[in-house]
């Protein structure tokens, strides 16, 4: 022991004055630990604050809720002798003024909300609750409005606007409500009114099926536990109707939700210490290479394999422990400054505080990248002969053979540090099959890039000499031995193909939710509509050429009481689309012909002259996830009837396109009962404000959801998930370059001899520079390419089986990328050329 | 009598060390006739080195004439250098200064395809295998330098130095890093060719065997040239 603590330290020796040219190394490896430490700090931070402020996020101990109508007076009584009530109504419904529409997330509350917390609003003096400004004063209720509101509804502060027929006035603008970060995701912009003048909104009606009222009765408990309040709701009301959940439920979803979100996130992040374990992997080759001499000294005085490699091993570790310490204070002054952000952002109490374990979880993944792309090179240190000393200076490191890399000393090393690092996103995202097809995807890139540099350098090879000198010279310096082209084609593809993916995906998603895919949607819809509300609709289209479109469905709402005789309750772990088909009543409908769009995947549409017994056609996924097939059947409670309904075919379609329907029965047995309307209008394009004016005006009391608003909103929140994707996402290309810049770098001083010898040789500074532009833009451009095809090939897998959204690869965007790639390859190139073409030959001649 | 090969009028090279001049050349003043073998000898240090560069156009004389095959190098930029080296000079180092990712062959190649005389690659590829066989090389055209011996090495650098059939081949102490058979193997090889290619050369060195096979011998101390005199041939 004592004797490897002598060789560690004689290496540590040996490093003295040279930790200037592992700048980019240790560079690599500190921003890929960063990334990961920062990104896992914010995400712990925000868990812990959400389960520590769960009950004042929910706004009290134990929440009662339901769907379909008020607590009674008895039931409330009930719930108030459980502790003090507060009572919330959440609806999304369609508010006016004058022209001006807009979608608003409606919160009713009463008097007593709310229990925990403020509702802030400039308006609102601190500690007073929102019911000062939402009472009744000449006759008109008062709102505190989102101020975006105002600027759709054209008012000002102590404007009035509609909703249905009841007025109200703009008394407050919300900054932010207390339970605002648990009420999740809602369409529209939020308006706070009171119950009393909700219940006087004797017209609303529902405006989308899904778009659920949810009455809502939070209680701050008064001596009892939430079990015993749960199970004496449970035994009191007795009624499926009535839910309960604890503060740790309410919190649960959100923490899931950003849990998935930050796991998400640590992937990419990963990918830039992947990226950047490239660079340690080329600095330690090239550092390797330069110390051939003083490797084959130590050998001819006797050093052994072990010593070589303990020698090296020691120098690389205290740069890795470096990298990474510089990695870890990054991260954690990242997540200090991020946190209270990302809390302003989300509506959640987020100090700056330093979470070890996250930046534990980052030092291991750092340490075992730098182990691992060290190792392979360090083993090339132990084959370096004595017998070099009698060779020429300046010789490359020879490539060992590969019978020595199959060796299980050099394997098993490398095998364990990735079997670590696998283990440790394992552990960090709790998703094995996720990680698995990460690590598959990262194998496989990279054994396509190095690979394909191979054949590119193979190919040259064969190809028969170009006629002019210059592009032979170019492509001579990437097919001859020791070139650095399929390092760098490794080093600009790994980053490319992450910026691809990245920008691929994100362009997708931006497209199925506003671009040429949502074209396709219809502008408004509108529900419950009644037969005469159809045929006047019908007639619109008829007279006004604008109205390009209109579409009614027969809606009706049924609820799935067995799969296959099966008791729907026995199904567990389910999607939330499937979750919503079992677990309540959904929105049904019948037709004769198959829907335009979508497609028929498996069984066939019935006759449209079918009258016989009730057949249905099922989305295909939720088929698939409930295990059912053409021939099985659902039974289906509607009106008080039970009935079986066989699956006569199973369809996929893509809900953005227009309204469709997890079930549409065929015609017959649903024709005997009373049904409303679902209609979908489309509107001329540029036209959509009058048709919606001309909506309104004939219908004051039906709430027309604009699509365009809808979609619109939700891309909204998924271009700000994007924006953290594409920081940490931009970050692994940030370490792609660095990674290029080093092996550009390691590559300098032959470039500098090779500049040196054709100058005398008689070549113009413009004849070296062409010759190195040549070769660089092969390089960038052949890396580009394949980085595109690994790109275009990753984001499409993960757009059809992870997102499920239509992909199309954008050609502007993709030539762009590779234009990118070129010029920052010429650029990299470029800068360490340029000290090749200004280098003295007199001093490298003397010195050399 | 025909155009000298290289003429230095009051040639100087100073430099800047520090705060003061330091003369590297003083006053160098010769000739140097077509065909013509010449040794400069002197001690470390005394400017033979400096002198070979500025011969080459490698650095800049910074007072007095050079004039090297006819071209006055003061009037010329960098480009106009390299371009006046492609046609007129070969280079011989002590350390070889070969491209170690090139092959031999593709070494002696280089200095075709960078003078652009406007021959067919394999034109180019015959008249470099031609060279290399010249110095006894042909069986080792596709080695790289890595898997050459030292006096391999050098003799793969004069291939590439008279392949082009400069009028002036600039030689600095080629012997210097190989042992006494090889070091002549490869003085013999340069000489005939030399000879062979009516070339003058110019060549620094240490050796006394070496520098009475020239014609004439310069003798440079403290960066004067302080004797110009005739070889006397045995």
């Amino acid at each position: 022991m004592r004797r490897i603590w002598g060789w560690m330290r004689v290496g540590f020796a040996d490093l003295r004055g040279d930790l200037k040219r592992f700048g980019l190394l240790i560079a690599c490896l500190a921003l890929g630990t960063s990334v990961i430490g920062a990104v896992g700090s914010v995400g712990t931070g925000l868990r812990l604050a959400v389960e520590r402020d769960a009950t004042t996020l929910m706004g009290g101990d134990v929440e009662a809720s339901r769907s379909d109508r008020d607590a009674t007076p008895q039931e409330l009584d009930f719930l108030k002798s459980l502790g003090q009530v507060a009572h919330v109504v959440d609806t999304t419904t369609r508010g006016t003024s004058g022209d001006n529409g807009a979608l608003i997330d409606l919160v009713a509350v009463d008097d007593n909300y709310p229990l925990l917390g403020a509702v802030m609003s400039p308006q609102l003096s601190p500690g007073a609750r929102p019911a000062t400004l939402l009472g009744e004063k000449d006759g008109v209720f008062g709102a505190i409005v989102d101020p975006l509101l105002l600027d759709r509804l054209g008012i000002a502060l102590g404007g009035r606007f509609r909703i249905g027929k009841t007025e109200f006035e703009a008394r407050g603008t919300l900054t932010s409500l207390p339970d605002g970060a648990l009420r999740g995701f809602h369409l529209g912009l939020t308006s706070v009114i009171s119950t009393t003048a909700f219940a006087g909104m004797t017209d609303l009606r529902s405006p989308l099926p899904g778009l659920l009222t949810l009455h809502r009765y939070k209680i701050k408990l008064s001596g009892m536990t939430f079990d015993e309040a749960k199970a004496a709701i449970a035994d009191h009301f007795k009624d499926d109707g009535w839910k309960t959940q604890s503060p740790r439920d309410a919190a649960g979803a959100l923490v899931r939700y950003y849990d998935l979100f930050v796991r998400y996130l640590l992937i990419v992040g990963l990918s830039s210490l992947l990226v950047g374990g490239v660079g340690v992997s080329n600095g330690v080759s090239a550092y390797i290479a330069e110390r051939q001499r003083s490797i084959a000294i130590l050998r001819s005085l006797g050093a052994t394999g072990a010593r070589i490699m303990v020698h090296f091993l020691t120098q690389i570790g205290v740069l890795t422990l470096i990298g990474v310490a510089l990695g870890l204070a990054a991260g954690a002054a990242a997540s200090l400054v991020m946190l209270p952000l990302v809390g302003r952002a989300l509506n959640v109490n987020l100090p700056a505080t330093i979470e070890p374990v996250p930046l534990l979880i980052a030092a291991a993944f750092g340490i075992l990248a730098g182990f691992a792309y060290a190792y392979l090179p360090l083993t090339r240190a132990q084959g370096v002969s004595p017998a070099l000393l009698f060779r020429s200076p300046g010789a490359a490191m020879p490539n060992p053979h590969w019978r020595t890399m199959l060796r299980w000393s050099v394997v098993l090393p490398v095998l364990l540090a990735s079997a670590g690092i696998f283990g440790l996103a394992v552990l960090t995202t709790s998703d094995f099959m996720l990680v698995a097809y990460y690590a598959i995807g990262v194998v496989v890139t990279y054994l396509l890039l190095r690979g394909s540099g191979w054949l590119l350098q193979f190919a040259l090879r064969r190809l028969p000499p170009a006629p002019r000198a210059g592009i032979r010279n170019a492509l001579r310096n990437v097919h001859s031995p020791g070139s650095s082209a399929p390092v760098v084609i490794v080093s600009i593809g790994l980053g490319l193909a992450m910026l691809l993916v990245i920008a691929l995906l994100d362009s997708n998603l931006h497209n199925q939710l506003v671009g040429a895919v949502a074209r396709d949607a219809p502008t408004f819809v509108a529900t419950d509509l009644f037969d005469d509300e159809v045929q006047t609709l019908e007639q619109l289209q008829k007279d006004n050429p604008d109205f390009t479109g209109f579409e009614a469905d027969p809606m009706l709402r049924g609820a799935v009481v067995g799969v296959n005789g099966k008791d729907p309750s026995t199904f567990k772990d389910l999607s939330e689309e499937a979750t919503f088909l079992l677990s309540s009543e959904i929105p049904v409908t019948w037709r004769r012909d198959p829907p335009r769009d979508g497609e028929i995947v498996s069984g066939s549409w019935w006759p449209s002259d079918y009258s016989g017994p009730p057949l249905i056609s099922l989305r295909a996924p939720l088929a698939e996830e409930l295990g059912l097939k053409v021939g099985d059947s659902l039974q289906i409670r509607m009106f008080g009837d039970v009935f079986d309904a066989k699956i006569a075919n199973l369809r996929d379609y893509q809900w953005q396109r227009g309204l469709n329907f997890m079930i549409t029965f065929s015609p017959g047995k649903l024709q005997g009962y009373p049904s409303t309307y679902l209609g979908a209008i489309k509107a001329a394009s540029g036209h959509e404000k009058e048709i919606e004016r001309l909506l309104t005006s004939t219908f004051p009391d039906i709430a027309f959801i604009p699509i365009g608003e809808a979609l619109g909103q939700v891309a909204s929140l998924l271009g700000q998930l994007g924006t953290a994707v594409n920081i940490v996402g931009g970050l692994a290309v940030v370490n792609g370059l660095l990674v290029l810049a080093g092996t550009m770098a390691s590559g300098r001083k032959q470039r500098e001899a090779d500049a040196v010898i054709r100058k005398v040789l008689g070549e113009t500074r413009n004849g070296v520079l062409s010759i190195f532009v040549m070769e660089y833009c092969l390089l960038g451009a052949f890396a580009a390419v394949i980085a595109s095809i690994v790109g275009i090939a990753a984001a499409w897998g993960i757009s059809v089986s992870a997102l499920d959204v239509a992909f199309a690869a954008d050609p502007v965007l993709i030539a762009g990328v590779i234009l990118v790639a070129v010029v920052l390859t010429v650029g990299a190139g470029a800068a360490t050329t340029w000290r090749a073409l200004s280098a003295k030959p007199v001093q490298f001649l003397r010195n050399n | 009598m025909s155009a000298p090969v290289i003429e230095t009028r009051d040639a100087n090279l100073s430099l800047i060390s520090g705060k003061l001049p330091l003369h590297i050349l003083k006053n160098i003043n010769f000739r140097v006739d077509p065909a013509e073998v010449v040794a400069i000898v002197g001690p470390s240090g005394s400017g033979k080195t400096s002198l070979l560069m500025v011969l080459a156009g490698l650095q800049r004389a910074t007072g007095g004439k050079v004039i090297v095959a006819g071209q006055d190098l003061g009037g010329l930029n960098e480009d106009q250098l390299a371009i006046f080296r492609r046609g007129n000079l070969g280079i011989l180092f002590q350390n070889y200064h070969l491209i170690p990712s090139l092959t031999a062959l593709e070494n002696v190649a280089l200095a075709l395809e960078v003078a652009d005389a406007g021959m067919s690659f394999r034109e180019i590829r015959e008249a470099a295998t031609a060279a290399l066989k010249e110095v006894g090389l042909g069986d080792r055209l596709d080695h790289l330098p890595s898997a050459l011996s030292g006096g391999e090495q050098q003799r793969v650098g004069l291939a590439r130095a008279m392949v082009t059939k400069p009028r002036l081949l600039l030689a600095d102490e080629p012997t210097g890093n190989l042992d006494q058979d090889t070091g002549s193997l490869v003085m013999e090889l340069m000489f005939n060719m030399a000879r062979r290619h009516q070339t003058a050369m110019m060549l620094i060195t240490h050796d006394p065997t070496l520098a009475r096979r020239a014609d004439r011998c310069l003798t440079m101390d403290h960066g004067e040239l302080r004797n110009q005199a005739e070889v006397v041939k045995a």
